[in-house]
Parts: structure tokens; sequence; C-alpha cells
């Protein structure tokens, strides 16, 4: 067998447990081929396992081990990574929750899992490039109703339907958390990292859907359209400025 | 081409360390970093490095190069390894004699490889291309491995021996692993150690395993067992001074602990090197 291709049946072993590479294998002077193969088939699960446990942590809290353990499972089964860094696997997990029995009834979990993933999304990234008020100040009147603008690599934004942000914020504190609930209606939270410490604020709903629009692309002036059709036209202008100059100041624009 | 400088004894750097370096001045001499866990090109992990970096001697080590997958070169993984290099300016750059997948999927884990001239022609031309890419020599690491493959037409030695000869990289010698791979497979450790060429190797790794009866486990897990200690002894007579540092992974301990395995890692080596102890061995040789 050439090297691809038995690369190719080593990985089928450790992914779909297929035993063609046990040809191309020798026994050991103290154990079996398929039982030193399955070495790495069971390696390749409790890795995976541990990175989303880190990943995770508080996800894993609330849903208990057990629990968690079947969530992982369950991801690690439906999703091979791609990527060379590893903190990109679990990626994935918060939508996978969503849209997989039994874990959509329990919204709290789905949202956890999106707090804690846009939380480490903005922890390690670039901080270069951040977009400064001295920026706006140098443009021309002219040019602000077609300024596009972009949320920072630092910064972004999520929906939850839950009191998972009361939970995030006990669990992260090590307190007892409050009982999971739906929220009478669903929330926008801004995850952003200023410095070297993230945060996480709700956003008002003004603020939200203007925030959601300009990651959209949308140009300033079609924001402040926006805004106007939202809260009414009397300072509706100043509204959206207002908005922009709370995202600059807090290193969320690029 | 210049061999890179002895750093005496360090530590594989991990998060749940840092405040503790930073805030003490522990008797490590230098630090390992995985190229990794900084890719993402700010915050507080690359923040943290670069202070780091700033007081201690600091080499990268990644676990994702896959040199000796038969998969397209990963450029993408290449220009952030070269950008991070650029940043942190180690004193060497390294990775692993293994794959990690192919077909576009990673299994994050350091896989084996059959010891053909096949094999030995494919990593020696991905070497090539990558010291090229990256404009500096690699070192690569031995791994663990737990198959042995029917096909191999040399000992893992004489691959690791050629493909330094061919590449010009250096290695490092991960003395638990050589005792992992060696007990797998019913092979001579000895032969492991004389095998290697002397005058490639700049780094030793030292960790735990698990042995369960039949075969052993590289876990990063636990302390480095007598009989690891005993084969760095004789890695140590044979390859002389060469950098040195412990790898913890999984069950990490406070640092002082480690700090404290560290030192035993010292005292083998002045024991065995007591000449070269008095002038070159660092915090080691002052304490």
């Amino acid at each position: 067998m050439r090297l691809a291709q038995m690369q190719a049946a080593f990985q089928a072993a450790v992914l779909e447990g297929d035993s063609a590479i046990l040809t191309e294998l020798v026994d050991s002077p103290h154990e079996s081929r398929a039982q030193l193969l399955s070495v790495y088939q069971r390696a390749y699960r409790l890795r995976l396992m541990g990175v989303l446990g880190n990943d995770y942590p508080l996800l894993k809290r609330q849903a208990g081990d057990d629990e968690f353990a079947a969530i992982a499972a369950g991801y690690i089964a439906a999703h091979v990574s791609t990527n060379p860094d590893v903190s990109h696997y679990g990626s994935g997990l918060p939508g996978y929750l969503a849209v997989t029995a039994p874990w959509p009834a329990q919204p709290v979990l789905v949202d956890l899992a999106r707090l804690e993933r846009a939380l480490a999304v903005v922890f390690a990234a670039a901080d270069d490039g951040r977009l400064q008020l001295t920026d706006l100040a140098a443009l021309a009147p002219e040019d602000w109703p077609d300024l596009s603008l972009a949320p920072h690599t630092t910064a972004c934004h999520i929906d939850l339907t839950s009191n998972a942000r009361a939970l995030w914020r006990a669990l992260s504190r090590d307190e007892a958390p409050p009982a999971p609930a739906l929220l009478a209606a669903p929330e926008t939270v801004l995850v952003f990292r200023p410095e070297l410490t993230a945060k996480l604020r709700p956003m008002a709903a003004e603020d939200a859907m203007m925030w959601k629009a300009m990651s959209k692309g949308l140009p300033f002036g079609a924001l402040c359209e926006m805004v106007a059709a939202h809260d009414g036209e009397d300072g509706a202008a100043a509204r959206a400025a207002g908005y922009l100059a709370q995202w600059v100041a807090e290193g969320a624009l690029a | 081409m210049v061999r890179p400088p002895y750093l005496g004894f360090g530590l594989g750097l991990r998060p749940q360390h840092y405040a503790d370096i930073l805030s003490g001045t522990p008797k490590v001499d230098w630090f390992e970093a995985i190229s990794e866990n900084y890719f993402g090109g700010g915050g507080r992990p690359l923040h943290t490095l670069m202070q780091i970096r700033d007081r201690y001697p600091v080499v990268l080590h990644g676990v994702s190069l896959s040199i000796a997958s038969t998969a397209p070169m990963d450029l993408a993984y290449l220009e952030k390894l070269k950008r991070l290099a650029g940043q942190v300016e180690p004193q060497w750059v390294s990775d692993h004699l293994c794959w990690t997948g192919v077909h576009g999927k990673n299994l994050h884990d350091l896989l084996p490889i059959p010891y053909t001239r096949e094999a030995l022609d494919h990593v020696v031309e991905r070497v090539d291309r990558v010291q090229e890419f990256l404009d500096r020599p690699i070192a690569l690491e031995n791994v663990s491995t737990y198959v042995a493959f029917a096909g191999s037409e040399m000992t893992e030695w004489e691959f690791i021996a050629e493909m330094s000869r061919r590449t010009g990289c250096w290695l490092i010698f991960d003395v638990n692993n050589v005792f992992v791979s060696t007990f797998n497979h019913g092979w001579d450790a000895q032969a492991f150690i004389d095998g290697v060429p002397a005058d490639r190797v700049v780094q030793f790794h030292l960790a735990g395993h698990e042995h369960n009866l039949t075969h052993i486990i590289d876990t990063h897990g636990a302390d480095i067992v007598d009989s690891v200690w005993d084969l760095y002894a004789a890695a140590v007579r044979r390859f002389g001074p060469v950098s040195t540092m412990i790898e913890r992974d999984d069950n990490i301990p406070p640092l002082a602990d480690v700090v404290a395995e560290l030192d035993q890692a010292r005292a083998i080596a002045k024991r065995i090197l007591p000449e070269f102890s008095k002038v070159t061995l660092r915090a080691g040789a002052a304490a």
C-alpha cells in the first residue's frame, strides 16, 4: 500500500472504525495490532471530548457531566475537524445544539454555548485595526452617508432567548445559577474585548437593530434611516451617532 | 548552519502557570510555547507570550504542521506560523515527525508513519519546502507510536537520521516518546539513542506516561518515572549538553511542582556532565 492509501485507511480506521489498515500493521511483542490501533480510536474521541470541555466549561457545569458527555459524543460523531487549530473545533457546537434533539428543548444550554463561543472567538482575536474616533473626525460631512463599518474581530453579537446571561454570570463567579427560564422577549448581547478582558452587555432594541444592519454592510446613511423609522425622525441622526460613538469607545469596530 | 544556542532547563508554557511565571522568578531557564495557541493573533494569550518572551528565551513548538501528511501543504497554516515566528523571534521552531490528517480532515493527533523510502522522500521534500517558506531550519520530534507498519524498510532512528542528513533539520529527542515507542514495539532504546545523529539534537523533551502493561500511552499527565529518568541519563551521556524541558498537558500541577521536577533533570545532567555544568548549566549550576 502506498503512503497516501495507508493514511486514508488509517484515518478511516480512526473516524469510522474501518479495519482495512490492520493488514498493514504488525502485532507487538505484548499486544495485538487491533488493540493497539484502538488506542488511536479511543484517543481521538477522548481528546475532542477534552477540547469541548475546555471550550465550554460553564455549559458543562450547567448540563452536568453525563449530559455534557452526551452532547460532546453526538457532536464528535457528527463533526470532523477541518482546521489545524483545534480551538476552532467546537465552533459549530451552538448551531448543533440548536437543531439537534433533544437539546432545542433546553434553550438555556443552546444560549450558554452561544455565549461561551462568542467569548472564545473574541478572546484571542487580533487586536490591530480598531476604528478610532479620530478616524471618524477626519471624515468630510458628505462622506458620512456612504460610510461603511464592520465589527472588529474582537466583537460580535449573539441573540439569546433564555436567561443564559444571568446563568453565565453566576456560574462564572462560582455562584448558584438561577433556574433556567425563557425571556419575555429575546435579547441581543454584544460581546466585545476592548483590551485584554472580554465583556458583554445587552443591547437596547434600536442599538441591536443598527448593529446588525451595520454588520451586514449597510452604510451609515441607511442606518440613520432605519433608526428614524424605528423610533421617530426627531434626533435620529444623533441617536445613530451616539450608538456609533459607543461602539468605537468599546473598540468594537474595525 | 549555525547550531541553535544551548538554553538550559525549561518548561512547556501552559496558561495555568502564566500568573505565577509573571509574578515571580521561577527557576526556569526558558519556555516552549505551543504555536497554535497563539494563532488568534492577539488578546491575552499573545500579550502574555510576548511578556514572557521579553524575560526568557522562547521556542515555538507546533502540533499541526503535519509534515508527513500526503495532503497538500497547508499554506494558510504556514503563513500563521511565519507571522507568529516574526513576532516572537523564537530560538527555534519545531513540530513532530508525524501526520495529523488527510482529505481536508484533522484528527488532532500525532499519527504514525511507515519507515519506508517512499515516506522518507515525501517527508524530506516537505521539510525542504517548509524550511524554505519559513526561511529557517525547523526541528522535528520523534512521536510516541502505538502501532508499527509491516512495510517499514528501516528503523525509526535510521529514518530520523536520514531525514536530518538530507534536509539539515534539527531534532528534538523526546526521551519519554523513545521510552514509550521502544516498549510498545519491543525495540532497543539504547539502539535508538545510538542511531540518532548527536550533532543534530538541539532539544530534549521529558514527560510522564500511562503504563497499561501491554502498552504505554504518552499522556503528559503524570510525573516522569524512574525508567524515563534513566533513559534521559543515557541520552545526556550520548548527546551531551542539550536544552532540556518538561511537558505537562494533563493533571497540570502547580508551577512549583514542575519546577521541582525540572531540578531532577538538572541534577542528572550535572552528575553526568560535571565539567560542563560548572560553566554552562545556567540556573541549575548556580543553585
